[in-house]
C-alpha cells in the first residue's frame, strides 16, 4: 500500500445525502432501440454538418456528420440502419434549436470495420501495451481522438483533441483524471473505474503521452473505497505506479468541480474567465480516459455511454446506452416511475436541468437520468443572511446577482465575477428563502451573451 | 492688538472675494441661454419620467428639446399625446406643428392566448428566465407566457394578466404607446400599432420556425392567406417571408370580410377605436 494520497478540500464543501443506490449494480447493456435521434451539437464549438442524406444506409459507428472548424467533433452513427428523416430538436441544457437525424435500425448491428491494436480484457501484457502507445505519435494520437469524435464527458462536453493540444506557450505540468463524481445519485463514473477500470488507466497512460506531463494524479473521493481499492491493484498490476499518484479526497460537494478540484490538489486558481491551462494543468474524467482508449487502441467511436437511471423508480440502475437512445426509453427498461414523481431530470439533482419532453435523446455529455417527486418550493425575500456567500466554492456573491438581475441590471452582475460562477447549485441548495440563485444566475449570463452578440 | 488684526485680515479677505464675485458677474458669459430654455420646457412635459422618450427622465429630454427641437418627432414624448392641452402649450413654446394622430401609437399583444403548454413551468416566474432557461414552456415559440415581465415596466398601469386565458392584455385606453414593453418581452411579440388602427391582429407566429414537439397552438394562424384574398381594398399585404398578414389602414373599409374569412375564431379582430366608429355609424342609422 502507500501510493493512495490523502487530501482535505480547500474550500468548505457541502455535505448532501449521497444516495447513490445504484453504487452497487453492474451496468447492463441496454437493447439496441428502434430508432435513434442523433442532435448534430453534442460538444462545445460550431454545430457539425451532415455527411449523409436521407434515405442512406449506415452502419455503427459511421461518421454521420462533421464540422471544418477546429473546436468541435464530429458525430458518429450509433445503430446501423436507415437515415430516416431529418428534424430539429430543442436542447434542454442550451434552449437552443438545433438539427437531429433520426436513424431506423435495421436490427442487424452492423459495425464499421474496427482494427484493434490491443484486446485489454483479455490480455495481461502490460508493457505490450505500453510499446503499441509509445509507438503512436502525438498528432496521431490526437487526430484519432478527434476522429472518433471524444469530447469531455463530465459535462462541459469540450472537444477532447483541443484540450490535450494547448497552445505552445501554455506549459502543462499537471494532469488530473476526476473519479469525484460529488453530485448525489449519479453512479456511472463510480461503475466505470470499477468495470473498466485498465481501459481508464491505459488511456490516461495515452492522454499523458500527448501532453507529457510532471504529475498525473487520479483523484477519487473517499466515499469511494471500493473504486480507490480497485484501480491501487491495477496501478501496480499495470505497473503505472512511478508515475500515477493515487488521491483520496476527502467528500464535498462540489469537489468534482474542475476549478475547485485544481485548488484542492495543487493549490493554484484559475484566473477569472480562465482555462485550467492558465495554471497549467489539464482535468479529465474517467469516462473521457475510457473513451480515448477506446478511441486510440480500438479506433472505436464514441456512440455509447454509461447513463444511471435513478431516483424513484421501481429498479435504479446503469445502463450503457447508445448515443440518441431517448431518454423515455431508458425510463421503460428501469420499471415503474414511483407515484407522484413529476420531475424528470437530466444531470444530477443539485446542477441537472429539468425536462418536459421525454423524447429527448441521450447525448455525449448525459450521465444521468434522475426521476424524482418535486414540492413547488414558494420563492421568499432575500434576508441578507449571507449563507450563500459562506458555501460558494468559488467565493461568489451570488445574492447581489440576484438583486441585480430582479432589477435588470446584467451588467452589474459582470463587476461581481458572475462569469466564475460554475453553476454548482450549493447556494441555492442552502438558502433558507427558496429563492432559485442559479436560475437568476443562468439567465444573467445568457441574456449577457444574448447582448453581446 | 490681535483683535485689530483678525478684524483686518478678515475685512480684507472679504473685500477681495467681494471683487472677485463682482468681476466674475461682469466679465464671464451670462447663465447659458439653452439652459433656461430647457427649464421653460421642462415645464410643459408631462414630468412622469418614464423615459420612453430614451432621455433618462423628462428633463434630459428638455434639454434635448431646446438643442433641437426635432427631437420630438425622432423621440417623441408619448404621454404628452394623449393631452391635448399640454401638447398645445410645448408646440407653441417649441415652434413646432404636431398631428397626435399620426405619431400617436399603442401597444397590442399579438397573442390569442391559451396556447398549449408542453408541461408545468414552476422555475422563476418572470417571462426572460422562462424564455432564457426552456425556450418558454408553450408549444407555440412565439406564443405569451403570461408572466407578466410587461406588466412591471409599464408607467401608466395598462397591462394586466388574463388568468383564464393565459396572456396578458394592454389596456387600449391606458397605453401611451411608450414602447417600454415591446423592449422588454423576451418574445418579441407586442407591437406598436398606430392608435386609430381599426384592425388588430393576434397571432405572431412565423411559419419558418417549426419545430417538432412544438408545432403549433392549435388557435393560432394557419398561414391559408383566407383574409388576404377576402379583403377587396387591398389593406393587407402578405408578408411572404413570416408568412402573416400585415395590414394598411389607411385603405381599410371596416367591412369585416377578412374576420369573416378567418377560419380561427378572434384571430383578427376589430380594435376598440373601430368598435366604437362602427356603434357611430349604427347609431346614425
Amino acid at each position: 500500500m502507500g501510493i493512495v494520497v490523502k487530501k482535505k478540500s480547500a474550500f468548505k464543501g457541502l455535505l448532501l445525502p449521497e444516495n447513490k443506490i445504484t453504487a452497487k449494480k453492474t451496468t447492463e447493456i441496454l437493447p439496441v432501440p428502434e430508432k435513434v435521434t442523433i442532435p448534430l451539437q453534442q460538444s462545445i464549438g460550431a454545430p457539425c454538418e451532415f455527411i449523409v442524406k436521407r434515405k442512406d444506409m449506415v452502419k455503427a459507428g459511421q461518421k454521420i456528420a462533421d464540422s471544418t472548424s477546429y473546436v468541435s467533433a464530429p458525430i458518429h452513427a450509433s445503430i446501423s440502419g436507415k437515415v430516416s428523416k431529418i428534424v430539429k430538436v430543442v436542447n434542454p441544457v442550451t434552449s437552443t434549436i438545433m438539427d437531429a437525424v433520426v436513424i431506423e435500425s435495421d436490427g442487424e448491428e452492423r459495425w464499421v470495420e474496427l482494427k484493434k491494436l490491443f484486446d485489454i480484457k483479455k490480455s495481461d501484457d502490460f508493457s505490450g501495451l505500453k510499446k503499441i502507445v509509445n509507438s503512436i505519435g502525438k498528432k496521431e494520437i490526437l487526430k484519432k481522438i478527434r476522429e472518433a469524435g471524444v469530447v469531455g464527458l463530465g459535462g462541459a462536453t469540450f472537444p477532447t483533441h483541443v484540450k490535450l493540444n494547448p497552445p505552445p506557450d501554455k506549459k502543462i505540468d499537471t494532469l488530473i483524471l476526476n473519479g469525484c463524481e460529488c453530485e448525489p445519485f449519479i453512479t456511472s463514473d463510480h461503475r466505470i473505474m470499477l468495470e473498466y477500470g485498465r481501459q481508464v488507466l491505459a488511456g490516461l497512460y495515452i492522454i499523458s503521452r500527448t501532453i507529457t506531463p510532471e504529475n498525473v494524479y487520479i483523484a477519487i473521493e473517499d466515499n469511494k473505497e471500493d473504486a480507490i481499492r480497485c484501480l491501487e491493484e491495477l496501478i501496480i498490476k499495470m505497473e503505472f505506479s512511478s508515475i500515477f499518484k493515487l488521491v483520496s479526497l476527502k467528500s464535498g460537494y462540489p469537489m468534482g468541480a474542475e476549478k475547485t478540484l485544481i485548488k484542492t490538489i495543487t493549490g493554484r486558481s484559475v484566473p477569472i474567465g480562465g482555462l485550467p491551462m492558465d495554471v497549467g494543468v489539464i482535468v479529465n474524467n474517467v469516462a473521457t480516459s475510457k473513451s480515448v482508449y477506446e478511441a486510440v487502441i480500438e479506433s472505436r467511436p464514441l456512440v455509447d455511454k454509461v447513463v444511471t437511471v435513478t431516483g424513484a423508480i421501481e429498479n435504479p440502475k446503469n445502463l450503457l446506452a447508445r448515443v440518441g437512445t431517448t431518454i423515455g426509453y431508458l425510463i421503460d427498461r428501469c420499471g415503474e416511475v414511483g407515484s407522484g414523481t413529476n420531475y424528470i431530470i437530466i444531470g444530477g439533482p443539485m446542477m441537472g436541468i429539468s425536462i418536459v419532453d421525454t423524447d429527448f435523446p441521450v447525448t455525449k455529455g448525459t450521465n444521468c437520468v434522475l426521476v424524482k417527486e418535486g414540492k413547488t418550493q414558494i420563492e421568499q425575500n432575500c434576508i441578507n443572511c449571507g449563507r450563500c456567500v459562506d458555501i460558494c466554492p468559488m467565493k461568489l456573491i451570488p445574492l447581489t446577482y440576484v438583486r441585480n438581475v430582479k432589477r435588470g441590471n446584467f451588467e452589474v452582475c459582470r463587476e461581481y465575477y458572475i462569469e466564475n460562477c460554475i453553476e454548482c447549485g450549493s447556494c441555492a441548495y442552502v438558502c433558507p428563502a427558496n429563492i432559485p440563485i442559479v436560475g437568476y444566475i443562468k439567465t444573467c449570463k445568457s441574456t449577457i451573451a444574448k447582448n453581446n452578440g | 492688538m490681535g483683535m485689530g488684526l483678525i478684524i483686518i485680515i478678515l475685512s480684507a479677505i472679504g473685500i477681495v472675494c467681494g471683487i472677485l464675485i463682482f468681476l466674475v458677474n461682469r466679465f464671464l458669459p451670462k447663465e447659458p441661454q439653452s439652459l433656461k430654455k430647457s427649464e421653460e420646457i421642462s415645464v410643459h412635459l408631462p414630468g412622469v419620467n418614464c423615459g420612453a422618450c430614451g432621455f433618462p427622465g423628462c428633463f434630459a429630454y428638455a434639454q434635448a428639446l431646446a438643442k433641437d427641437k426635432n427631437t420630438f418627432f425622432s423621440n417623441t414624448c408619448a404621454p404628452i399625446l394623449q393631452e391635448p392641452g399640454m401638447l398645445k402649450d410645448l408646440e407653441k413654446i417649441l415652434d413646432i406643428e404636431v398631428d397626435p394622430s399620426k405619431i400617436n401609437k399603442k401597444a397590442v399583444v399579438r397573442c390569442y392566448g391559451n396556447s398549449s403548454v408542453i408541461g408545468n413551468y414552476s422555475g422563476i416566474k418572470t417571462c426572460r428566465a422562462a424564455t432564457e432557461l426552456l425556450d418558454g414552456y408553450k408549444k407555440c415559440p412565439y406564443g405569451c407566457l403570461g408572466l407578466g415581465d410587461c406588466m412591471a415596466v409599464c408607467p401608466n398601469g395598462a397591462i394586466s394578466i388574463d388568468e383564464e386565458m393565459n396572456v396578458v392584455v394592454i389596456d387600449p385606453d391606458k397605453c401611451t404607446g411608450c414602447g417600454l414593453c415591446v423592449k422588454e418581452c423576451p418574445r418579441g411579440i407586442i407591437q406598436l400599432v398606430p392608435a386609430n388602427a381599426n384592425i388588430v391582429y393576434l397571432c405572431s407566429y412565423e411559419s419558418l420556425k417549426n419545430i417538432p414537439g412544438r408545432e403549433r397552438c392549435d388557435k393560432g394562424c394557419l398561414h391559408c392567406k383566407k383574409c388576404f384574398r377576402a379583403c377587396e381594398n387591398g389593406a393587407i399585404i402578405w408578408n411572404e417571408e413570416k408568412a402573416i398578414p400585415e395590414f394598411d389602414f389607411t385603405k381599410c373599409t371596416l367591412c369585416g370580410k377578412c374576420i369573416e374569412a378567418c377560419p380561427h375564431d378572434r384571430l383578427i379582430e376589430l380594435s376598440n377605436v373601430a368598435l366604437k366608429e362602427k356603434a357611430d355609424i349604427l347609431k346614425d342609422k
